[in-house]
């Protein structure tokens, strides 16, 4: 079954990125993927009221507000799924009594938003200079009614869907798995799966979802060492 | 918490000083305008303003629902302004409760729109008494530089122009609404498109004035000021809430001012309606 | 100097020395690189740079939020006075520590009395990852003001990080070109904070906004933003 925009099954939409693109923040990043479309903007580290704070790494917050409507419940789970992922990847160690907060700022959503919120946080984190164990690069995956397993779906086919997963993975796991290390074993950082699904599926979706996430890495790679490259290029007489 | 920090002594002194001799801390003129950018999405109704940094995005969405028993014949149009601490540090709240300045944002657009009754409502009634559309005006402050107000007005203008909606044929007591790959959705029915032009005053008399104010200039202005015109050159809204008094010949002053600024900004939106 | 790459957080650093070294020597790690585990890995994104001989490591990326450091010069504005000093705002998490004292030739009958909202040229004396950062305005070994202390007059303003540095080397090309036309006073703060001080206003706007226009210029490009600013006088 052709898909509504004519892509293969296991290709992502055409990405899209801007980095510092905000004035107030230390750090933004604009991602997208096709039409979806998110704002993550980062300050940090900052000052933390004293009885929120933690006297041996600093705290994460995560803002996020949908596209259009008031912000719900839904997107309390969007930000609880934000904030477990760079709970662990944000070296919060090195900045002890301190508040990193991460707001996000859906612009279009045409499915896959959750994964384009994570990637936008890693870029948005890395614009900031906050230290980083490792990059982290999502994508979703639909399993149809006709049982195709599809990659970034669209709000379309999302809907159709028998299940839809969302997997996140550390830059340095997709490495090792692409240089030929035993698929199965590399964990990711984030997985959310909902719908009736087999563990079949779930496998299937794994594998997509993992190489999307090498593709989404690459990207991410080249769009900050442009901006570096570029900055670097400024000599100093 | 993030917090915004106030201006230092050097910073509002400074201003004041170049002020008096008619020179702006950005370098502009004190009737210039930052440099606008609008930019329309292929989206229907997705627009994004910058207005220098300060960056505004507005989204108008429409859904078919009851109007109210009062006024059977009428549409709806809601509003509603996201001023978060993605704009600027120290504007969340810990209780949730919307903060002051997007209150006022909020309500300033409200009445802009809604009260100048800048779009047709009778034309988004589709069965008197039972179907009607709520339009849906939603704004997403990403960068706050200086001047909300005017960056969001110009947004939400071209965002409502912008919009399509999907179209509707009656036929006798039945409403068939066409879905937009069928059928070329249409645009809002809009009398009129007024647009906000702000002011801002220091001094110990309000007697130094500029337009636009950035950030700093915000943050250290006595009083503010702010007029909204639309293209047919009529007064939509006045607003002055506390500050400084303003004799009346300086509004008068401002007004003229406002008056080619506005025909300026329609300008700029209608260009950017086209491409 | 060795080679200088552009590297990713996560990515990892082949620390292995050239030479044949004991396999325990120690590697200093700077900002930007820390250890994870086992690995050396970079944390932030930037460019690499490294130094065989000190066995250093250190990534070079520009920021906006200042990370207080010992030594450093930064511009701050008091923000409040308690009993021991001020509070002084200088952009970082914490507000820094300005004790009464903590000027040249200052004794408990003779101390300056900082109004809020004054700023502040300044050396960071105490940093660290546990306590909030303490700021001096002379140089306590020496005793001497050095140039520290309050800044009356002028303008301030803010700048990355990336462009602070450049611009207190005392090479840096828009300042030079700049001053080859117009005097004028310059304090760097390493925390993004520039200010300025001329005979007018006019002139003092055009030199920060040349400044802030330098950002993404190399030497030649400031050099010719700042003749034809010049020439447009």
């Amino acid at each position: 079954m052709p898909r509504p925009d004519r892509r293969e099954n296991d290709q992502i939409r055409a990405l899209h990125s801007i980095l510092g693109l905000l004035n107030r923040v230390d750090g933004s990043a604009q991602f997208s993927a096709g039409s979806t479309s998110v704002y993550c903007g980062v300050y940090g580290p900052v000052d933390v009221k004293v009885y929120d704070e933690k006297l041996d790494r600093a705290v994460i917050e995560v803002k996020f507000r949908p596209a259009a409507g008031v912000s719900g419940t839904k997107d309390r789970w969007v930000e609880s799924a934000v904030r477990g992922t760079f709970e662990r990847e944000i070296l919060a160690q090195m900045h002890p009594r301190t508040l990193i907060q991460i707001n996000i700022q859906a612009r279009e959503d045409d499915g896959s938003a959750d994964a384009a919120a994570i990637n936008a946080t890693t870029m948005a984190l890395v614009d900031a200079g906050v230290p980083l164990r490792d990059m982290v690069a999502a994508a979703s995956c639909a399993v149809l009614a006709d049982g195709a397993a599809v990659v970034d779906p669209t709000l379309e086919e999302a809907a159709a869907a028998q299940s839809v997963h969302t997997f996140a993975f550390a830059g340095s796991d997709i490495g090792r798995a692409g240089s030929g290390g035993a698929s199965g074993s590399t964990s990711p950082v984030y997985v959310d799966s909902r719908g009736d699904f087999s563990v079949a599926d779930y496998d299937r979706c794994y594998d997509l979802c993992l190489r999307s996430a090498q593709r989404v890495l690459a990207f991410m790679r080249t769009a900050i060492e442009g901006k570096i490259a570029k900055e670097s290029q400024i000599s100093v007489v | 918490m993030v917090v915004e920090i106030e201006p230092s002594n050097i910073e509002r002194e400074f201003l004041l000083e170049a002020l008096e001799k008619g020179i702006r801390v950005d370098g502009r003129g004190i009737y210039d305008y930052r440099t606008l950018k609008i930019t329309c999405s292929p989206t229907y109704g997705l627009v994004e303003v910058q207005l220098g940094q300060t960056r505004v995005l507005a989204r108008v969405t429409c859904e078919v629902t009851r109007p109210f028993p009062d006024r059977p014949t009428e549409g709806l149009v809601q509003f509603n302004a996201d001023l978060s601490n993605l704009a600027a540090p120290g504007l969340d709240s810990s209780s949730g409760k919307p903060s002051v300045q997007e209150v006022a944002v909020s309500r300033m657009i409200e009445r802009v729109i809604r009260q100048s009754r800048a779009i047709d409502t009778e034309a988004l009634c589709i069965l008197a008494g039972e179907k009607v559309w709520s339009v849906r005006l939603d704004l997403h402050f990403l960068d706050h530089s200086g001047n909300l107000i005017d960056a969001a007005s110009i947004a939400s203008i071209a965002a409502l122009r912008h919009f399509r909606r999907p179209d509707v044929t009656i036929d006798g007591e039945e409403a068939i609404i066409h879905d937009v790959n069928e059928r070329n959705p249409v645009p809002l029915s809009i009398h009129h498109t007024p647009i906000c032009v702000t002011f801002g005053f220091f001094g110990s008399n309000g007697d130094l004035m500029l337009v636009d104010p950035n950030l700093l200039e915000e943050q250290v202005q006595v009083s503010s000021f702010t007029i909204t015109l639309n293209s047919h050159r009529e007064i939509c809204a006045l607003s002055k809430a506390g500050g400084v008094p303003l004799a009346p010949s300086l509004i008068q002053r401002c007004t003229q001012i406002a008056l080619t600024k506005v025909d300026d900004i329609n300008d700029k939106i209608q260009e950017a309606l086209m491409a | 100097m060795a080679e200088t790459k552009v590297v990713l957080p996560g990515d990892i650093i082949d620390t292995s020395l050239d030479s044949d070294e004991e396999e325990s020597s120690v590697l200093r790690l700077g900002p930007g690189v820390a250890q994870i585990d086992e690995q050396v890995s970079a944390v932030a994104a930037g460019v690499l740079h490294s130094d065989n001989e000190k066995k250093q490591w250190w990534v070079v990326s520009n920021k906006r939020r200042y990370v207080p450091a010992e030594g450093e010069p930064v511009v701050g504005v008091v923000v409040a006075r308690h009993g021991e000093g001020y509070r002084v705002d200088i952009g970082s998490a914490q507000g820094a520590l300005l004790p009464l004292l903590a000027f040249e030739g200052a004794t408990k009958r003779n101390k300056p009395n900082l109004a809020v909202g004054t700023v502040v040229y300044a050396r960071v004396a105490v940093a660290n990852s546990v306590m909030d950062p303490e700021i001096e305005c002379y140089n306590s070994h020496t005793g001497k003001s050095e140039g520290y202390g309050e800044l009356a007059g002028g303008f301030m303003f803010k700048c990355s990080l990336g462009l602070a540095r450049r611009l207190i080397d005392s090479k840096a090309p828009v300042l030079n070109a700049l001053g080859s036309g117009i005097p004028f006073e310059v304090a760097v703060g390493l925390n993004g904070r520039v200010w300025i001080n001329t005979e007018a206003p006019a002139t003092t706007v055009l030199i920060a906004n040349a400044i802030k226009n330098s950002e993404f210029l190399d030497a030649k490009q400031c050099r010719q933003m700042v003749k034809e600013l010049l020439e447009k006088q």
